[in-house]
C-alpha cells in the first residue's frame, strides 16, 4: 500500500490532469465489463498495462506482483466456471462421472472461464492505473467536480490521512513491544496484539480529540475546504484517450455483430 | 505603554473527568513580546493556549483579546481565531490533509479570502518556512522536522496578530531546532507576538523577553529571564533546571575567575565575550 501511493506520487504521469486520468480508467473499465468480449477484455489489459509500466514509469515487476494480488479469488471462481454438470455426456472436451452426473469441462464453459479471467484481469489493470498515477487528492478534485457530496470527500480525505499516522503509531508500538519480547511466545504474541489494539483506540480516540481542535483553531465550521491544485487540459492526451476508447468500443460491438 | 494583546483572570478550568487544569491563573501577553510559558507536563500549558482562541471556555474567569472580554459566539470567535493562531505540538494531529498545499490553503479560506488571494498567502507561508519545494509531496512522505514546518506555514497563512507554539522544538534534530528557532525570530521581526511553552530551559532564557512559570495551573512565577533564572526556590518549586549560561557564569563567578557584568549573558557568544575580557585583564 505505501508503495503503491509512492508510486502514484512519483510517476511519469503525475503532472497530467486528474481528470483525463480518471476519465481514461473509468471509460475503459466499463467498456471492458459492458461489452463482455474477450479480445476487449485482453486489449485492455495490455493497454493499461502499457500506459503503467512504459509511460508512467512503475517498475514491471512491481506491477506483475499486484496483478498477481487479485489471481487467488479469481482462480476459484473460475474453477466454479470451467467446470459444469450435465446428465448426459455430450460435449465434454474432458470430465468424470460422478454420483449419477457428468462433471466435466466444455468448450463454452472453458471459453467463459478465459473471457471471465482476462475481464477481470482488465478491469483490475484499469484500477491499477489510476491507483499507480494519480495520488488521492487528485482523484478527491475530480470526484468534486462530479459533485460527489462534500461529506463523502472529507471522510475519504480524513481517513486516507490518518490510515497512515495510525500504521505508523501501530509500527511504533509493535516494534517497542517486540523489543521486549512480545512476540517471542503464541501467548505472548496474543497479549501483546490485545494491548496493541487496545492502547491504538484509545490513542487514536485521544487524537481525533486534539485534530479537532487544530481544526477549530484554524477556523472550521464544518466543511473542510482546500485550494485544488493546478493541473492544465491536454487536448493531444484527451484525442488519444477519445481515440483508443472508441477503438475499443468499435472492436467491441463489431465483435459481437452489432455493428 | 506597551500593550496587552492578550489577558486573562482568575481562569478555572476543569476537564470532564474532574481534572483541574487550571486554578485561578491571571496573566498578561504584550504585544510584538516574545513570551515563554515554562511549567512541567500537565501544569495547564495547553489547556490554557486553547483559551486564548475560544476553543476551550473557562468555568470561572474572563480571557480578554485586545482588552475587550471574549464572546463565545460564532462572530467573536471567527475573530478570535484568525487573529490567535496556535501551532500544536505534534504535527500529525494538525496536518490532516495528505497534500501540502491544500493543507495551508485550510486556514486562508476559512477567512473566506477569495482563492486567489488564499493562493498567494499559501505561496508565501510556504516561502516563509522554506518549503515551497515539498509543495506537491504528501503529508505522510515527510520528515517530522518537515513537517513541523507545515504546521507552521498552515498557521502563518492566516497572518495572525499572535501566534501561540506548544513545544515547537520538543522532537526535533538540531538542524531542523536551529530552523525552526531562526523562523521564530524571522516572525517575532514581523511584529507578531510570540507565546511558546517549552521545557527547554536554554531556549526559554536566550530568546524570551519575559517569562511566565506555571506550577499546577497556578503562576508561581513571572518576570524577565534574568530574574526568573537567578531565583533558585522558583526554580526549585517549578521542578525547572538552570539554563547552562547562567550555570557557568555562576561558577565562574563564584571562583572569581570573572567578575560580574552589568548583565547575565544571554548567548554563547556573549559568554566568550566575557571571558575573552577577563583575559585581557589579568595576563596584559
Amino acid at each position: 500500500m505505501f508503495k503503491i501511493d509512492h508510486f502514484a506520487y512519483t510517476n511519469r504521469l503525475k503532472a497530467v490532469h486528474p481528470a483525463e486520468k480518471f476519465g481514461f480508467a473509468m471509460i475503459t473499465l466499463s467498456l471492458c465489463v459492458g461489452l463482455n468480449s474477450l479480445p476487449v477484455s485482453v486489449a485492455t489489459l495490455t493497454i493499461m498495462s502499457f500506459a503503467v509500466v512504459v509511460l508512467a514509469g512503475t517498475p514491471w515487476r512491481f506491477y506483475v506482483k499486484l496483478l498477481t494480488l487479485p489471481l487467488g479469488f479469481l482462480l476459484m471462481g473460475i474453477v466454479a466456471v470451467v467446470f459444469s454438470v450435465s446428465s448426459v455426456a455430450a460435449g465434454y472436451l474432458w470430465g468424470f462421472h460422478l454420483a449419477g452426473v457428468y462433471v466435466g469441462v466444455t468448450e463454452d464453459s472453458l471459453y467463459f472461464a478465459v473471457q471471465l479471467f482476462f475481464k477481470v484481469l482488465g478491469a483490475v489493470s484499469c484500477l491499477y492505473f489510476l491507483a499507480l498515477t494519480t495520488p488521492l487528492t487528485d482523484i478527491l478534485q475530480v470526484l468534486r467536480k462530479l459533485r460527489v457530496p462534500p461529506l463523502f470527500l472529507e471522510l475519504m480525505m480524513l481517513i486516507y490521512r490518518f490510515i497512515f499516522v495510525l500504521l505508523e503509531t501501530a509500527g511504533r508500538i509493535h516494534l517497542s513491544q517486540s523489543s521486549r519480547w512480545g512476540y517471542a511466545t503464541i501467548t505472548a504474541s496474543y497479549r501483546s496484539l490485545a494491548g496493541l489494539i487496545a492502547n491504538l483506540f484509545a490513542r487514536a480516540y485521544w487524537r481525533s480529540q486534539v485534530s479537532f481542535h487544530a481544526l477549530l483553531s484554524r477556523g472550521y465550521t464544518g466543511r473542510l475546504e482546500v485550494l485544488e491544485s493546478d493541473y492544465r487540459l491536454s487536448w493531444k492526451n484527451i484525442t488519444v484517450i477519445t481515440a483508443v476508447d472508441m477503438l475499443l468500443a468499435v472492436f467491441g460491438l463489431y465483435g459481437r455483430g452489432i455493428i | 505603554m506597551t500593550e496587552k494583546i492578550l489577558e486573562v483572570e482568575d481562569l478555572y478550568f476543569k476537564y470532564e473527568d474532574g481534572t483541574e487544569a487550571l486554578r485561578g491563573i491571571t496573566l498578561a501577553i504584550e504585544r510584538g513580546k516574545k513570551t515563554i510559558l515554562l511549567g512541567a507536563n500537565g501544569a495547564g500549558k495547553s489547556t490554557l493556549f486553547l483559551h486564548f482562541n475560544g476553543v476551550y471556555r473557562p468555568e470561572r474567569g474572563v480571557v480578554r483579546f485586545q482588552g475587550e472580554p471574549v464572546k463565545y459566539n460564532n462572530a467573536f470567535l471567527k475573530k478570535l481565531r484568525k487573529n490567535v493562531g496556535i501551532v500544536f505540538q505534534d504535527p500529525d494531529t494538525q496536518l490532516f490533509s495528505a497534500n501540502v498545499f491544500q493543507e495551508i490553503s485550510f486556514g486562508p479560506l476559512n477567512l473566506g479570502l477569495s482563492q486567489e488571494e488564499a493562493r498567494q498567502r499559501v505561496e508565501q507561508a510556504m516561502a516563509e518556512t522554506g518549503i515551497t519545494h515539498l509543495r506537491d509531496r504528501p503529508t505522510h512522505l515527510l520528515s517530522y522536522g518537515e513537517k513541523k514546518r507545515v504546521a507552521i506555514a498552515d498557521i502563518l497563512a492566516m497572518q495572525p496578530e499572535v501566534i501561540i507554539f506548544d513545544e515547537p522544538t520538543a522532537w526535533l534534530d538540531p538542524a531542523s531546532h536551529r530552523q525552526v528557532v531562526a523562523l521564530l525570530e524571522d516572525i517575532n521581526r514581523q511584529g507578531r507576538t510570540l507565546v511558546l511553552s517549552t521545557h527547554d530551559v536554554d531556549l526559554a532564557y536566550s530568546w524570551a523577553d519575559y517569562i511566565i512559570v506555571l506550577k499546577e495551573g497556578r503562576v508561581v512565577g513571572e518576570g524577565t529571564p534574568e530574574i526568573i533564572f537567578r531565583n533558585d526556590t522558583l526554580l526549585e518549586t517549578a521542578g525547572l533546571a538552570k539554563p547552562w549560561l547562567v550555570e557557568v557564569y555562576d561558577q565562574l563567578l563564584h571562583k572569581g575567575w570573572i567578575r560580574e557584568t552589568e548583565q547575565l549573558p544571554r548567548s554563547k557568544e556573549e559568554l566568550f565575550h566575557v571571558l575573552g575580557h577577563r583575559k585581557t585583564v589579568s595576563f596584559a
